[in-house]
């Protein structure tokens, strides 16, 4: 190592401030710069004029997100392919499915059960109806076309006519009576 | 300004060596953590006067020569000659007054809204870098950017405010890296040649 002046060591201190030397690069300097108040305080100037800059910079104007026509591309694609699945997912299929393995319906969604309605009474006006059995509520109120009123009830499987002109008084909760009737849906 | 790079000495893994080779002018071979510790205690005036050119807050230079130990304990195994050692101490010291400056401009972010003005800024405890940039000297330092020659200035801009490097520099404005150095160069000396007339020496 060979000791260094000032005036040789001036010149090169906007490059020490830079950063663009360093001890490793340059040792005579910095050895220089280790031993001379003056060149120090020459540095310091250039940092503190640095971070003075910094201080009063300006603020960057945020980027605008530009979304490119790739990325649209691959965004429609990709909600295509979603669009697809979903529709294949929701379709009974009998074709293998994606992942290979063979979808039968059955495991999906039970298949509807038939519905039919026996007579309730020979003289009695027909009461007929065809509800799917996973509509059916509890309890209907069906208007005769001679004016009465029946009602059926739901009881599992089954439902059960019920005349209330009928009634002998003797059910009681939970039990048919007499006039009750099963019906089938 | 640099964004200084930390010197990171090369070499292979130190071996113990007596505080007694620090005098000699043979290259040693390394410095263990002891000799580390005998070279900082003879540097300590020097490497304090450099942090107080930075920083005017007693309790603040007592904390960064702290770290200042600390950073040179830790990597003062790689360095083979004494006099390098020296320059890599003034190094560290250099770098760790500008990272506590750093750090308290983000301090000041976050909180100046909320802080009276004072007078003696240097004596608040707020920011110690405050007791040397003050508002004025800021703006000072904002005109003298504007007065450079247009190369200069941008070349200055896109260094300290952007932070780009001299490669990226280059490919910026479309010349080389050595034009970029030199822009540099010239424009740094020239800024500090306008404040040293405005501040008279205390920049």
């Amino acid at each position: 190592m060979t000791a260094m002046t000032c005036p040789e060591a001036e010149p090169l201190l906007p490059l020490v401030a830079d950063g663009a030397v360093d001890p490793s690069t340059d040792p005579d300097l910095f050895a220089h710069l280790a031993a001379c108040p003056s060149c120090q305080r020459i540095v310091a100037d250039h940092d503190l004029i640095a971070l003075a800059l910094r201080r009063s910079a300006p603020p960057a104007p945020p980027r605008a997100r530009i979304i490119t026509f790739p990325r649209l591309a691959a965004a429609a694609l990709v909600l295509i392919a979603i669009g697809v699945a979903a529709i294949a997912l929701a379709a009974p299929a009998t074709a293998p499915a994606a992942h290979g393995l063979a979808v039968h319906p059955a495991e999906h969604a039970p298949a509807p059960a038939p519905v039919a309605v026996a007579p309730a009474a020979p003289a009695r006006a027909p009461v007929a109806a065809a509800i799917p059995e996973a509509a059916a509520p509890t309890v209907l109120r069906l208007a005769r076309t001679d004016g009465s009123t029946v009602f059926l009830i739901r009881r599992g499987d089954a439902w059960v006519a019920i005349d209330p002109t009928q009634m002998d008084g003797s059910s009681t909760r939970g039990q048919s009576s007499a006039n009750e009737v099963p019906v089938r849906w | 300004m640099s964004d200084g790079p930390e010197v990171r000495p090369a070499g292979g893994p130190p071996s113990p060596v007596p505080v007694e080779a620090l005098a000699q002018s043979q290259p040693v071979q390394a410095l263990d953590a002891e000799a580390a510790v005998a070279l900082l205690q003879r540097e300590e005036g020097g490497v304090r006067r450099v942090i107080r050119y930075y920083i005017r807050d007693h309790a603040a230079e007592d904390d960064v020569w702290q770290e200042v130990c600390l950073r040179a304990v830790r990597h003062l195994g790689g360095i083979t000659h004494p006099a390098a050692a020296r320059g890599w101490v003034y190094q560290v010291a250099r770098n760790a007054s500008m990272d506590w400056l750093r750090r308290c401009d983000r301090a000041i972010v976050r909180i100046a809204p909320e802080l009276p003005e004072r007078e003696d800024a240097s004596q608040s405890g707020r920011a110690p870098g405050d007791g040397v940039l003050t508002d004025e000297r800021i703006a000072a330092v904002r005109r003298a950017l504007d007065a450079l020659p247009p190369s200069q200035r941008e070349a200055i801009r896109l260094r300290i405010e952007e932070g780009l490097d001299h490669v990226q520099i280059a490919e910026r404005l479309g010349i080389n890296r050595q034009a970029v150095e030199v822009r540099l160069c010239k424009g740094r000396a020239a800024l500090r040649e306008r404040l040293s007339d405005i501040f008279e020496g205390d920049l």
